[in-house]
């Protein structure tokens, strides 16, 4: 992946330009150093209650003249809000890649924050959580991740609760808006078919916002020092989450440990999956996740357990298979097998013009990257250049629940 | 066999699909074809699943297999330099797949732990109903594994037979990434030339029978109710389609929450997060469907019942309005852009218009049928398939609710 063009502007806002002629179309993200890990506890859920009032009126767009304006071009656009930041995301035909720029650059500079809108969005989230209660992947995770992080702000629940969104008014609204969407916040990237004066033109647009942010550093989360369990009574099907303690994402421990997981759970034929899956028969499905998180996270495992399987014999193999990994180690094929799995999955990952924006952007705005594509290429290398040694010390360092980690079962 | 390619530079990787002719809608017993397809990657008369999966990772290569409605698919992504082994892969694996007992036995057990684990999302239980009503026992109206029970009544030699009967049916493969086109075709050629090149047949012709149950109460274990309303609409060669695809975008199909149940449901009324629409969800050879959809509280599900047939209505009895239609345009137009950025989608395309003779993987012929839609065209096209008189509604509602009835 090419290195973009940066410009810093004087308001602090990083403009990152990677042209991209591969398709005419352009995407752009503007990321915000800003999730709900900052916020206070007393407004929890109001970051992700910002992202969607964001399409709910500011001084140049009506509520929904956005998503009508991206439809009429032929674009689409989305949010996501995660515990270190929230990102703004369109892909539209390039002949339109300035419309973004105006939209992000007006509600930048402030928002509408009409009370009957707030009023009637916070209904709209009060059902998004709902939707996620029902759910038992959703309702365990957030029990694993809410006990694994024991009071940190990585532990909160993104939506928030329908209590604390109660507390969240229009004023709490416009005072984390002004904190945190300060341009000194954010990161703006433009890839794809568009030439060079859209670096120009980007700055010109944002160069009038100023104001000073106020988001303050997060103290890194602890690790549990010992194994806990919880359970959620959802659901009739029996699901497990192992969550485990991870490094930094912009950490060469944090590729070693991806490997780690990949050569244990990754793909039909890695230990775990065939002691679980396919040979033993016990679980339907087996999966490994690491979040990519700005300081220490979690690694997880989650296991969705064959009906009439006891789930005692599940976690007995689950957890023979992380000693055994942490006991024999890697041998050379199942590196070799971890690599190759990895840089395929991140070629194909990184096939759209949006995913290598957003990557960009993602370095750029969270992980310490300083040309762009560092964080990136760095992860890639450290891919390629793992050694044996590396993977099985992180294996060892981070996957042993009994030093650690929180177990959780959902189902009945 | 017949097979389309397409060179994709930017990556060095490919994307390979070979589609066989039967699925679903061709199977007596529900669930045969979910269990044909789910085979083709459990090894082949050579070799076994865990030497197929081996090999395949410690080259970087997936490789996926699955039974669907219209045909059993077999998909491998991987670097382009592995590409002459995932084409012998796929020959070997879709043409002499082993159909080992044992793991059939598995494979029957493990898609009967997947409807089991379904069976926890009130929106999956509530949706399935809702198909049930619309298509009653036409192979449309049940899940595409089939059921717990039919899974159950399966033999191993019903699936075998299933892929006998839908590799004779015809093979249909795409191939895309940074490929040398001549030399894949000639390889690809070399191991499927005998294949056979046609559509599956003969077919029953799938006019479904409607259950007459116009609203239907599913009792669910969650907290939220699930409303689906709709009814059967068009096949997707219908010359109604083009009208009824941008319809769904003025009502709601489109950009974010743009569309007129969307705003309404969700925007105005804050009554759903998931507010949906499409007008031809599902269309294959047999007719799709409107859908209206929307997660709400019991206690609303009333009122987000009537706010979305008033949009409906409003639509039918008025229309699109000039800038509606000028935007869904556009917006299916733009979209088709981003349709073809990768090898995968490439992959996917070609298969896809290869299999139902449509100029799918053609931009210009996608936005050449909208722009030959007219606002009378929209409208005759509403009155014709989305009657708001003519809805089934099936409502999910928790145990303790008196909503909706």
């Amino acid at each position: 992946m090419a290195d973009p063009e940066l410009r810093v502007l004087a308001n602090g806002l990083t403009i990152a330009y990677l042209p991209d002629a591969a398709a005419p179309l352009v995407s752009t993200t503007l990321w915000y150093r800003a999730g709900s890990a900052h916020e206070s506890s007393a407004e929890i859920g109001i970051a992700h209650f910002l992202e969607h009032m964001m399409f709910k009126g500011s001084a140049g767009f009506a509520a929904g003249e956005i998503d009508q304006l991206t439809l009429s071009v032929g674009g689409s656009n989305n949010a996501y809000t995660s515990h270190d930041g929230t990102v703004y995301v369109f892909n539209l035909p390039r002949d339109d890649w300035h419309l973004p720029l105006e939209i992000e650059a007006d509600r930048m500079a402030g928002l509408a924050l009409v009370p009957e809108e707030v009023d009637a969005e916070r209904a709209v989230i009060e059902e998004e959580i709902a939707e996620a209660d029902d759910d038992p992947w959703d309702a365990l995770s957030m029990r694993v991740l809410e006990t694994f992080y024991d009071g940190h702000p990585y532990g909160r629940r993104i939506l928030g609760s329908r209590g604390s969104l109660g507390r969240i008014g229009r004023a709490e609204l416009e005072r984390f808006h002004a904190a945190s969407y300060a341009p000194g916040q954010a990161v703006l990237t433009i890839a794809g078919a568009v030439g060079p004066e859209a670096l120009d033109q980007a700055a010109e647009i944002f160069d009038a916002i100023s104001r000073p942010s106020g988001v303050a550093d997060l103290e890194a989360p602890r690790a549990p020092s010992s194994l806990s369990r919880v359970e959620v009574a959802l659901g009739e099907t029996r699901r497990g989450l192992l969550a485990m303690p991870s490094p930094a994402a912009a950490t060469a421990e944090f590729v070693h440990l991806r490997m780690a997981l990949t050569a244990l759970a990754g793909g039909r034929a890695s230990p775990l999956q065939t002691r679980l899956v396919d040979d033993g028969q016990l679980c339907q499905s087996v999966s490994s996740e690491l979040t990519e998180s700005v300081l220490p996270g979690v690694a997880t495992l989650a296991v969705e357990v064959i009906p009439g399987v006891d789930p005692e014999r599940v976690e007995e193999a689950l957890f023979e298979e992380l000693a055994r990994l942490r006991r024999e180690g890697i041998d050379s094929a199942a590196v070799e097998r971890s690599r190759r799995l990895l840089v395929s999955d991140w070629l194909f990952s990184h096939e759209t013009i949006e995913a290598r924006g957003a990557t960009v952007g993602a370095g750029l705005a969270l992980f310490g990257s300083e040309s762009g594509s560092g964080y990136a290429q760095r992860q890639y290398q450290e891919m390629v250049n793992a050694t044996g040694e590396q993977i099985e010390a992180a294996a060892r360092r981070f996957l042993d629940p009994d030093s650690g980690a929180v177990l959780g079962w959902a189902g009945r | 066999m017949r097979l389309r390619t397409r060179r994709v530079a930017e990556v060095e990787i490919a994307a390979l699909r070979v589609w066989l002719c039967g699925g679903e809608r061709h199977s007596p017993l529900a669930g045969a074809a979910c269990l044909a397809g789910r085979m083709l990657d459990e090894g082949s008369k050579a070799r076994d699943w865990r030497t197929v999966a081996t090999a395949a990772e410690d080259r970087g290569i997936s490789v996926a297999a699955a039974g669907g409605y219209e045909v059993l698919g077999l998909a491998l992504d991987g670097p382009v330099a592995e590409l002459d082994r995932m084409i012998e892969w796929a020959a070997e694996l879709a043409l002499t797949p082993g159909f080992a007992p044992d793991r059939w036995s598995w494979q029957r057990q493990l898609a009967q732990a997947e409807l089991a684990a379904l069976e926890d999302e009130p929106g999956a239980i509530t949706g399935w109903r809702f198909l049930d009503q619309l298509y009653g026992n036409h192979p449309r109206g049940r899940p595409l594994a089939g059921t717990t029970a039919s899974l159950g009544q399966l033999e191993a030699e019903d699936s075998r037979q299933f892929h006998r009967q839908a590799l004779a049916n015809g093979v249909i493969i795409a191939l895309a990434g940074a490929i040398d086109e001549d030399e894949a075709s000639r390889r690809l050629g070399e191991l499927f030339g005998s294949a056979a090149r046609g559509q599956p047949g003969p077919l029953e012709e799938p006019v479904a029978p409607s259950t007459g149950e116009r609203r239907r109460r599913v009792t669910l274990v969650g907290d939220q109710a699930h409303l689906f309303m709709g009814k059967r609409t068009v096949t997707r060669d219908h010359d109604d389609m083009p009208a009824l695809e941008l319809a769904a975008v003025v009502l709601g199909a489109g950009a974010g929450l743009a569309g007129r149940i969307p705003e309404r449901v969700r925007e105005r009324e804050g009554l759903a997060y998931t507010a949906s629409v499409d007008t031809v969800a599902g269309a294959s050879r047999d007719e799709g469907r409107l859908v209206l959809y929307a997660a709400t509280s019991a206690q609303r599900v009333d009122q987000a019942e009537s706010s979305m047939r008033e949009e409906l209505e409003r639509f039918v009895s008025l229309g699109a309005t000039e800038g509606e239609l000028e935007a869904a345009r556009s917006f299916l137009a733009g979209q088709e852009i981003f349709r073809r950025e990768t090898a995968r989608q490439w992959a996917e395309l070609l298969v896809e218009a290869e299999f139902t003779g449509l100029a799918l993987d053609s931009p210009d012929w996608a936005t050449g049928r909208w722009a030959g839609v007219s606002l009378a065209d929209v409208k005759a096209a509403a009155e014709r398939w989305l009657d708001p008189e003519d809805l089934v509604v099936t409502v999910g509602l928790p145990p303790e609710s008196n909503g909706s009835e």
